[in-house]
């Protein structure tokens, strides 16, 4: 098939660019030709190819969608699957092509701003079960394929080089560390979550802990710009973290690292060479227990590489969190102009999660979140999930009716 | 014989079906059918159009067979079909909606065939046109006691049904207005929009019906297939009472399902009642005199079933997919 992923840039370091690097790349070996649309206006030059994807110009619009359809058209593409939130778009679901945006739900009931977007979509991806299940509710039908994990990357390290990890990124070898890995949004409740960690350490002050805090602590955007999208801005976390007298108990590295991101692996250097499996490597427990997830990357990676996780008890979270541990959430809060709810972890809850994780025998506990992330990783995904649903797009596209059943004439004549 | 056959294609669309039923009656007799897939919803440009012209295999097919319906091609009929002729194929259009002179003219040009479903199109239809009659599938109903129970309605309701996509044009409001005259009757609405979930006017139906027949009125929402035994099943009669239509796919779907039905006078539709299929009125006060005749006269209305019956018999999609093979193989012996 000749297929378009419309999204983050395929060069970035985003959720959403990782999710396009994977699946283009093994999407390619399956005999696929694949191009891409990146948004934010992240590419204003001529096109090129990245890793054997044809990357298309950006265009003016944040979402690429003012010349999503001309690459369409030039590119003579069979479907045009977006990986963003649908309800960014404003005119590319009405266009007649056949549109296929991946539905990222982390939220419950559904938002109209996005059920109103996939009514014309040629077909709808589900990333969560969850999310599945939340668009079933609104006679939406969908298929599942879930976002997945490089497990060649991401696995865990030998306990020589987690020490080696572990110190350089200045943490002690005997202490619990816990991580956070989150872009600064108010939807991942990130001064929510510092509370459960310091209810944590109130309640086991015997514990020799940090809480590596892998997120931009000042907003991205300033408080004068006039921004675009859902208004899940950051927020200004320093004041807080001070306040709450956990300066010392917090550590996070320069902003500029977080904004630019760092590799997934760069190779073995222990020295200076900060990566994203070295990171989950030097960790005992990745948090995230956000408002909700659509899916949630860094509870794959952190599994791969054998990291337990906590997250909340809600939407796409704990399918991803696999053997790590949900905590209880009972309110929610509304956060964006949607108006969708994202709901709030139980503060004793996530205390409780930690302690309960802190004393288990996480060794054991490593080879059943390998197992879990295993069942994720990319080339599964595609050959148990983005395979057969290829093949029938295909037969929906160009159907051969026949004394025998229906078959696809691209593939019979 | 292989056909590339131009349409939507897996989308909530009286065409689609046509186009489906169709396919697979030719596919049991031996002929192939190529989809060419039609976008059937957003925003078309003649580049999309053209797209499409583009992906038909014409080294591989014999002859193109369009199913037309006017907002299908946006009012880019002109370029779509100067497309298709460059192809030098026979092509065979089907007008699903006819009277737009200028696009009419464009069809007639470029086709070596159009067919129309019935006398009414082929008048309004201003050129040559062959009638083939859209097809139908003698199908079962759900035994009515059990739909009812399974839909929660009391059985001892007569019930008066109306099942199909609801626009402006099907003349829903004059069907309320007269179920709420016949106090003792019920009234079932299958169908909703192509897309969403409803529309305005959808909103404002329901408004009206509610208000008109309180704690009467039932709605299902848009009816899929394998649903409709059950929603046929719990009806009595089935009343079709647009405004303007050129043929009906849905009240094809009633006759298939062996209901009496009550369609509007108008031409489409006498042809059918002319055969015994159903019966006509015209307006409000002769609808709810046909209603309450239907519902009181068990003989009556088992006369109608029959008609429908008999009318689904003669025009099954087996015997209008032999029709479109003659008109295939005539067309073909003359190009070559």
């Amino acid at each position: 098939m000749r297929l378009i992923l419309q999204g983050d840039r395929i060069w970035g370091k985003s959720a959403y660019s990782k999710v396009i690097f994977n699946l283009s790349t093994r999407l390619i070996k399956e005999g696929h030709k694949v191009a891409h649309i990146p948004m934010g206006r992240s590419l204003r030059g001529g096109k090129f190819s990245h890793s054997g994807v044809l990357v298309f110009s950006s265009g003016l619009d944040s979402f690429a969608q003012d010349v999503a359809v001309e690459h369409y058209l030039n590119y003579n593409a069979d479907m045009l699957i977006t990986v963003k939130e649908p309800w960014v778009f404003n005119t590319l679901h009405k266009e007649a092509i056949n549109f296929v945006p991946m539905a990222i739900i982390d939220h419950a009931p559904v938002s109209a701003s996005i059920t109103a977007r996939l009514h014309n979509a040629f077909k709808v991806i589900a990333v969560s079960r969850f999310g599945q299940k939340e668009l079933k509710r609104n006679k939406i039908e969908s298929t599942y394929i879930p976002h997945g994990c490089d497990t060649d990357i991401y696995r865990p390290l030998s306990e020589e080089k987690k020490l080696a990890c572990r110190k350089m990124f200045a943490l002690d070898p005997d202490e619990f560390v816990v991580g956070i890995v989150a872009m600064n949004r108010g939807r991942k409740l990130i001064s929510r979550q510092i509370l459960g960690y310091k209810r944590f350490l109130d309640l086991n002050p015997d514990v020799k802990s940090h809480l590596f805090l892998w997120t931009d602590v000042q907003p991205i955007r300033k408080y004068d710009e006039p921004s675009v999208g859902i208004s899940d801005v950051g927020v200004s976390l320093l004041p807080e973290i001070m306040a709450l007298g956990m300066g010392e108990a917090i550590k996070w590295p320069d902003r500029k690292n977080v904004a630019e991101g760092i590799p997934e692996w760069d190779g073995d250097n222990f020295i200076d060479g900060w990566d994203m499996v070295k990171l989950y490597n030097s960790f005992d427990v990745n948090m995230l227990c956000s408002g909700g997830e659509g899916a949630g990357l860094p509870y794959l990676e952190a599994a791969a590489c054998g990291v337990a996780s906590i997250c909340t008890d809600y939407a796409g979270a704990p399918e991803y969190v696999g053997p790590g541990l949900t905590v209880p959430a009972k309110e929610y809060v509304i956060l964006n102009a949607p108006g969708t709810r994202y709901y709030l972890p139980d503060i004793d809850g996530m205390a409780e999660a930690l302690t309960k994780l802190y004393n288990t025998d996480r060794e054991k506990l490593a080879r059943k979140l390998t197992k879990h992330a295993e069942r994720y990783s990319w080339d599964n995904v595609v050959s148990s999930y983005v395979k057969p649903f290829l093949e029938e797009c295909e037969t929906e596209l160009f159907p051969l009716y026949t004394s025998t059943g229906v078959k696809s004439w691209r593939k019979e004549l | 014989m292989r056909i590339a056959m131009v349409t939507p294609h897996g989308v909530k669309c009286g065409i689609y079906t046509y186009s489906r039923d169709l396919s697979k009656a030719l596919a049991e007799k031996g002929i192939e059918v190529c989809i060419i897939r039609l976008p059937r919803f957003g925003r078309k440009t003649s580049q999309i159009l053209q797209q499409v012209v583009n992906q038909i295999p014409v080294q591989d097919v014999d002859l193109i067979h369009v199913q037309h319906e006017y907002g299908l091609y946006a009012g880019l009929d002109g370029g779509f079909y100067g497309g298709l002729n460059r192809l030098e194929k026979p092509i065979v259009s089907t007008c699903h909606a006819v009277g737009n002179l200028t696009v009419d003219r464009v069809i007639d040009e470029v086709s070596d065939k159009v067919i129309v479903h019935n006398k009414f199109c082929k008048k309004r239809f201003s050129f040559k046109s062959e009638i083939i009659p859209h097809g139908c599938t003698p199908s079962k109903t759900m035994d009515r006691e059990k739909a009812m129970k399974k839909l929660g309605i009391d059985p001892r309701i007569p019930l008066v049904g109306y099942c199909g996509f609801i626009s402006e044009y099907k003349g829903l409001e004059t069907l309320i207005d007269a179920v709420s005259k016949i106090q003792e009757s019920g009234l079932l609405i299958g169908g909703g929009w192509h897309t969403e979930l409803g529309t305005t006017y959808i909103a404002r139906i329901n408004e009206k019906s509610h208000r008109l027949l309180p704690h009467r009125c039932k709605w299902l929402g848009f009816v899929p297939d394998d649903e409709l035994p059950m929603a046929y099943g719990a009806m009595d009669i089935v009343v079709y009472p647009s405004i303007y239509s050129t043929e009906s796919g849905a009240l094809l779907m009633a006759l298939s399902h062996g209901k009496a039905v009550i369609a509007s006078r108008i031409g489409p539709f006498k042809e059918k009642e002319k055969l015994g299929a159903l019966t006509t009125f015209r307006g409000v006060n002769s609808l709810v005199k046909k209603i309450r005749l239907l519902l009181k006269d068990e003989e009556l209305r088992a006369s109608l079933e029959e008609g429908a019956r008999a009318y689904v018999e003669a025009n099954s999609w087996s015997k209008v997919s032999e029709q479109h093979i003659e008109l295939y193989e005539e067309l073909l012996s003359h190009f070559e």
